[in-house]
């Protein structure tokens, strides 16, 4: 099992292992870490003790990057552009 | 094209043309926030167009403490949240529940393979990712969206959201959680996850 020293920040296998698959996403958040931050890399690599965790951790950080991409910054659409100068009574400038 | 003081100056006292170059600047961005948050074009939509009715009537307001994109980007997020508090009450009346997040844990954990990315080109996958973010609770959403999409900080989350950032924290962990095991159970149902 994953114990975390939350004063000085280091984390340390204790204990009998036990499946916590929510864990390592859970310490990342309860830090405000991003999934590639330091901090996560290293839960990340305390997770290898823990086939499952890993699964599971890999397979989160996978589905945020898929909605990453599938919502990527699109150009607006033309006719909203239009509709949108109209409301404003400005000229487009194009 | 970047904001200058100038170009906000000019805008200030009611430049067309400065108002324009605004818009051209920052349109796509609020766009794009605006489809994250509320799901769809017509309601992304409305949001642009009341984003930047409002900021032009408030431009006297502007402090220039932030840039204009930040001030105008709180604009366009309150007029989003409003929107999703007028949805939400709409959608009680249909009572639709919130899943159990309390449940999410205990199921077999299956790799997922390396082409599942390629998958993306799929239309009924895409198909399948938006109808996963739809069923999210838009208390988690919003939070998924800013921090992981917009890729705000939970500290700026949090002001944005008026939540404390152990709740943006909190929320943002059973969103990811929520997505991921709902797309697990895509790739199951898909044959792609044993």
């Amino acid at each position: 099992m994953l114990i975390l020293n939350a004063q000085d920040g280091w984390f340390k296998m204790a204990g009998e292992r036990k499946r916590d698959v929510g864990l390592q996403a859970q310490i990342c958040s309860e830090f405000g870490a991003d999934l590639d931050s330091q901090l996560c890399e290293e839960v990340g690599k305390l997770m290898d003790e823990c086939p499952d965790c890993r699964i599971y951790y890999d397979t989160m950080k996978r589905s945020v990057k898929l909605y990453r991409t599938a919502e990527a910054d699109q150009r607006i659409p033309d006719e909203i552009a239009e509709r949108l100068f109209k409301v404003l009574q400005l000229d487009n400038p194009k | 094209m970047e904001e200058s003081p100038e170009l906000i100056q000019d805008a200030r006292t009611g430049n067309a043309q400065a108002q324009s170059q605004l818009v051209k600047m920052y349109s796509s961005r609020i766009y794009n926030l605006g489809l994250r948050m509320l799901r769809n074009r017509e309601d992304a939509e409305d949001m642009l167009q009341e984003t930047f009715i409002t900021a032009f009537r408030k431009l006297d307001t502007f402090k220039e403490k932030s840039s204009f994109y930040t001030w105008i980007y709180r604009i366009a997020v309150n007029i989003a949240l409003g929107k999703l508090r007028e949805q939400s009450k709409m959608k009680i009346a249909y009572s639709i529940q919130e899943p159990d997040f309390e449940n999410l844990h205990g199921m077999a954990i299956s790799d997922w393979p390396v082409y599942i990315e390629t998958k993306l080109t799929d239309k009924e996958f895409r198909i399948a990712l938006d109808a996963t973010l739809d069923d999210l609770p838009e208390k988690y959403r919003s939070v998924f969206v800013l921090r992981d999409l917009e890729g705000h900080s939970t500290a700026e989350t949090s002001k944005m959201l008026v939540l404390t950032e152990s709740n943006v924290k909190v929320r943002l962990m059973r969103a990811r959680l929520f997505l991921r095991d709902r797309l697990n159970a895509y790739f199951k149902r898909a044959g792609w996850v044993v």
